[in-house]
C-alpha cells in the first residue's frame, strides 16, 4: 500500500463524481438517477475521507461523511416515496414520460 | 455545547413545534383550522427567543454558530416573510385533512433557512440547506396529485439533490484546502496563507481553491436559480399550487445567497479574483436570459418564475461587488454616496424582493375562485375595477420589481448598479467588466419594467371579462396588505439601508489570530501546524 | 493560465476514465443472449410468474422505514464507542449522551407518525 497517496483517493473520487454526473444525464429510470445521485454523493465523501486519513487533519472530514451518508438515505427515502406515486399515476418511473410542463 | 445549544434557540424553538405538529397529526385531536394559528404562535415564539438571544448573547465568537449582525438581520427577516407565507395558507389549510404536516414543514423550510444564515461549519451550513430542501419536495407533494405537481416535484427533487451533491464536491476541495470545516477558522488560515505571498492582483491561489469555488456556485446556483442552472424553475412554478410557487421563489434563493455569502465572500480569502469573474458571467447571463425570456410568457406563474431569475441576477451583481471590496484596498463601501457595499445591498435587495414576491404570490392565492388557479394572464384583465385595492397593492409590488422610485426596489437596484460602477482602480481589465456588469443591469431593468407594466396594463386599462370571486380568504388578504405596507414602509429605505450597510461594514467573522480562542477553535488550531501552506 | 493546467488534466483524466469504462464493457463484454442468460437470476429458483407482479404497498413503506433506521446506526456506533473517553469537544459527556437521546427522540416521532398512520398494519 505504499504507492497509494492522497491523488489516488481524489482520482478514484473524480471518476466516481464523473460517473454519477454522466448516470444522471443519461439515465431515463428514476431509480438510475438516484444511483447517480448516490455516486456523486460518495465521490464527495471519498474525498472528505481522503483529505481527513492523508493530511492529518483530524476527524472532521469522517465525521462529515458520516452526516452525508445518513442525509443521502433520508433523501432516497423521499425519492422512493416520490417514485412510488410518480410509477401510480403514470405507471412508469421514466421521468422523461412526465411531458406535462413543456421546457 | 450548552452555549451552543442556546445560540440556536429560535431554530430549537420552529424545530421542536414541527415535531409537536407531526405527532399532533398522529393522534389527531386538534381541530384542523387551528394549526395554522400555533404556526403563528410559534413564529412569534420564535422572534421572542431571537429578540432574548440579541439582549444576551453578544456579537461575536468563533463556535459552530455564527453570532454576527448577517444572522440576526437574517432571521428576522425569515420570520417575519415566514409569518406572511403561513398566514396567507390560512384559508386553504383550514379544512385540508394534512394542515398540520403542511405547517411543520413549512415551520421546517423556515428553520432551515435561520441555520444555514447562522452556519460557521460547512456541515450545519450544509444541514441547513437540506432542511430547506428536503421539506419542500413533501410540500410540492402535500396538495396537488395530478400529472404536472408530480412532475414538478421530480424534476425539483433530482436537480436540488444534484445540486447538494456539487455542493458537496465543492466542499470537500474547502476541507481540503484549509482542513477546517469551521468557516471562520479557514477564514483565518487562508488570509495568513495570503499574507505570506501577498500582492495585487491576487493570483488565485490554488488549483483546489479554483475547483471548490466552481463547484460551489454551481450547487448554489442551482438554489438561487442562476441561468445556466435555472430551467427547473418555470416548470416547477407552473407545476405546482401559488404557495409553493411563492416559497420557491423565496426560500431556497435566500438561503442560497446566505450560504454564498458565508462561504465564498467570508471565507475564501484569496480566491476574489476567479469568484468575481465567475459571479460577473453568472449575473450577465442571469439577469439577460430571465428578462429576456419573461417576456415570452403568458402563464402567470412561469412569468414569475423567469422575473425570480432576474432577480438572483441583480443580486449575484452585489456578490460579485462584494468581491472586488474584499480584496480592494481602496474600497470605498459605496460611503460618499451613503449606499451600501456590495453583500448589504443584495441583502436589501433579497428582503424587498422577498416581500414583493410574497406579496404577489398572496395575490395569486387570494384570487382565485374554488378550484381553479389563476394561470394566463388574461385572468387578471380588468381587475383594477372589480377588485380595486388587491389591484393596487399587486400594482404596487410590480412597480416594486420593476424599480420604479420611491418604492424600495429602486432602491435596491440602486444599491447594486452604484455598487458596480464605483469599482475603480480595478487593475486589470476587470474594472470594465464591472462597468458592462452595470450597463447590462440597466438595460435589463428596461426589459424588466416593460412585462412588469404590461401586467399592470392589463389589471388597469382592460375592461373585466368576468367578476372574480376570490376564494383565498381574509387572511391572505390581509398577507397582502400586509406585505404592501412594509414594502410602502421601505420606500424610506434609510433605517434598513444603514442597517445591512452595518452587516457588511462588520462580517462578524474573527480572523485567526483572535486573542481568546474558544476551545473548539484550538482544537483546530492544533493540527494547523501540520497543515503545511496550501 | 498554467495555474488551471492540472484542472483541466484532472477532469480530462477523470472523464476519460468514466466514459472508457462505459465504452469497453459495452465492447469487450461478451454477449450471449440465451434463454438461461435473460433470466432475471442465472442461478437458484426458476421465476414463477412475472416481476412486475403487484405487491402490497405496505412492503414498500417499510422498506423505506428500515432505510431510515438502518442508517441511524451510523451515528450511535460512533457515539457508542467514544462516550465512555470523557474528553469531548463539544462537552461533558453527558451532554453527549442528551445529545443523542434528543435525535432518537425526533427518530421516534417520525416512528410514531408512520405507526399511527397505519404503515404496519397488515390486512
Amino acid at each position: 500500500m505504499e504507492g497509494v497517496g492522497l491523488t489516488e483517493y481524489l482520482v478514484v473520487a473524480g471518476i466516481l463524481f464523473v460517473s454519477g454526473v454522466v448516470c444522471m444525464a443519461t439515465k431515463r429510470n428514476a431509480i438510475g438517477v438516484l444511483m447517480g445521485v448516490e455516486l456523486v454523493l460518495n465521490g464527495a465523501n471519498v474525498n472528505f475521507v481522503a483529505f481527513s486519513r492523508y493530511t492529518k487533519l483530524g476527524l472532521d472530514g469522517q465525521v462529515i461523511s458520516l452526516f452525508v451518508i445518513v442525509l443521502a438515505a433520508a433523501e432516497a427515502a423521499v425519492a422512493l416515496a416520490i417514485a412510488l406515486n410518480f410509477y401510480n399515476n403514470h405507471l412508469t418511473i421514466d421521468v422523461d414520460r412526465g411531458d406535462e410542463l413543456k421546457g | 455545547m450548552t452555549e451552543t445549544v442556546m445560540l440556536v434557540l429560535p431554530q430549537t424553538v420552529l424545530g421542536l413545534l414541527a415535531c409537536l405538529f407531526i405527532l399532533g397529526a398522529s393522534f389527531g385531536s386538534i381541530p384542523r383550522g387551528s394549526w395554522n394559528s400555533w404556526a403563528l404562535l410559534g413564529l412569534v415564539a420564535a422572534g421572542c427567543t431571537l429578540h432574548f438571544l440579541s439582549d444576551a448573547v453578544p456579537l461575536g465568537g468563533t463556535t459552530a454558530v455564527a453570532v454576527d449582525s448577517l444572522s440576526r438581520g437574517f432571521q428576522w427577516g425569515c420570520l417575519i416573510i415566514g409569518a406572511l407565507f403561513v398566514l396567507m395558507a390560512r384559508e386553504s389549510q383550514a379544512k385540508s385533512e394534512t394542515a398540520a404536516e403542511f405547517h411543520a414543514l413549512v415551520l421546517l423550510v423556515i428553520c432551515g433557512m435561520m441555520l444555514v444564515s447562522a452556519a460557521n461549519e460547512l456541515i450545519l451550513l450544509f444541514l441547513g440547506l437540506e432542511l430547506v430542501s428536503i421539506p419542500t419536495y413533501v410540500l410540492l407533494y402535500l396538495d396537488r396529485r395530478d400529472y404536472a405537481a408530480q412532475e414538478a416535484t421530480t424534476k425539483y427533487f433530482l436537480l436540488s439533490i444534484l445540486s447538494a451533491a456539487l455542493l458537496l464536491y465543492g466542499f470537500a476541495f474547502v476541507y481540503g484546502l484549509t482542513g477546517t470545516t469551521h468557516l471562520s477558522v479557514a477564514r483565518g488560515i487562508l488570509t495568513d496563507a495570503y499574507a505570506v505571498a501577498p500582492g495585487l492582483p491576487p493570483t488565485g491561489g490554488s488549483v483546489l481553491g479554483v475547483v471548490a469555488l466552481v463547484l460551489i456556485f454551481a450547487g448554489l446556483g442551482f438554489k438561487v436559480a442562476a441561468v445556466p442552472f435555472h430551467f427547473y424553475a418555470p416548470d416547477v412554478y407552473q407545476g405546482t399550487t401559488p404557495f409553493n410557487a411563492g416559497l420557491l421563489a423565496v426560500a431556497p434563493k435566500a438561503a442560497g445567497f446566505v450560504a454564498m455569502i458565508r462561504v465564498l465572500s467570508e471565507t475564501m480569502v484569496g480566491f476574489e479574483v476567479p469568484a468575481e469573474r465567475v459571479a460577473i458571467i453568472l449575473a450577465m447571463i442571469t439577469m439577460t436570459g430571465g428578462n429576456v425570456l419573461a417576456l415570452l410568457q403568458t402563464n402567470v406563474r412561469r412569468l414569475l418564475a423567469y422575473s425570480s431569475i432576474a432577480h438572483a441576477g441583480y443580486m449575484l451583481i452585489g456578490i460579485a461587488v462584494g468581491f472586488w471590496e474584499a480584496w480592494n484596498p481602496q474600497r470605498s463601501l459605496g460611503g460618499e454616496t451613503g449606499l451600501p457595499g456590495g453583500i448589504s445591498a443584495t441583502l436589501f435587495y433579497l428582503f424587498v424582493y422577498s416581500l414583493a414576491s410574497a406579496g404577489l404570490f398572496a395575490v395569486l392565492i387570494y384570487l382565485p375562485r374554488p378550484g381553479r388557479q389563476i394561470e394566463h394572464i388574461d385572468d387578471l384583465t380588468g381587475l383594477g375595477r372589480t377588485q380595486p385595492l388587491l389591484a393596487i397593492a399587486a400594482a404596487l409590488f410590480l412597480f416594486s420589481m420593476a424599480g420604479i422610485p420611491p418604492l424600495p426596489g429602486f432602491w435596491g437596484k440602486l444599491s447594486l448598479f452604484m455598487g458596480a460602477l464605483n469599482v475603480r482602480s480595478a487593475p486589470d481589465t476587470l474594472h470594465y467588466g464591472f462597468l458592462a456588469l452595470a450597463i447590462v443591469g440597466a438595460i435589463n431593468a428596461a426589459i424588466g419594467a416593460a412585462y412588469y407594466l404590461r401586467l399592470v396594463a392589463i389589471m388597469f386599462l382592460q375592461d373585466p371579462i368576468s367578476v372574480p370571486q376570490p376564494s383565498g380568504g381574509k387572511p391572505a388578504f390581509a398577507a397582502v396588505l400586509l406585505a404592501a405596507a412594509l414594502s410602502l414602509a421601505l420606500s424610506w429605505p434609510k433605517p434598513l439601508l444603514s442597517y445591512v450597510n452595518g452587516i457588511g461594514e462588520r462580517p462578524g467573522v474573527v480572523a485567526a489570530g483572535d486573542p481568546d480562542p474558544p476551545v473548539y477553535t484550538t482544537k483546530v488550531n492544533k493540527h494547523r501546524t501540520e497543515v503545511g501552506s496550501p | 493560465m498554467s495555474d488551471y493546467l492540472p484542472i483541466f488534466l484532472f477532469t480530462a483524466v477523470a472523464t476519460g476514465m468514466a466514459v472508457s469504462i462505459i465504452v469497453i464493457a459495452h465492447l469487450i463484454g461478451p454477449v450471449k443472449r440465451t434463454a438461461v442468460k435473460e433470466m432475471p437470476y442465472e442461478s437458484g429458483m426458476d421465476p414463477v410468474h412475472s416481476a412486475r407482479k403487484r405487491f402490497p404497498i405496505n412492503f414498500y413503506l417499510l422498506a423505506i422505514e428500515f432505510l431510515v433506521f438502518d442508517v441511524e446506526l451510523l451515528f450511535l456506533y460512533p457515539w457508542a464507542v467514544s462516550l465512555g473517553g470523557g474528553n469531548h469537544a463539544f462537552g461533558e459527556g453527558h451532554a453527549v449522551f442528551w445529545a443523542v437521546m434528543v435525535f432518537l427522540g425526533i427518530l421516534t416521532v417520525g416512528f410514531v407518525y408512520t405507526w399511527r398512520k397505519g404503515v404496519f398494519k397488515w390486512n
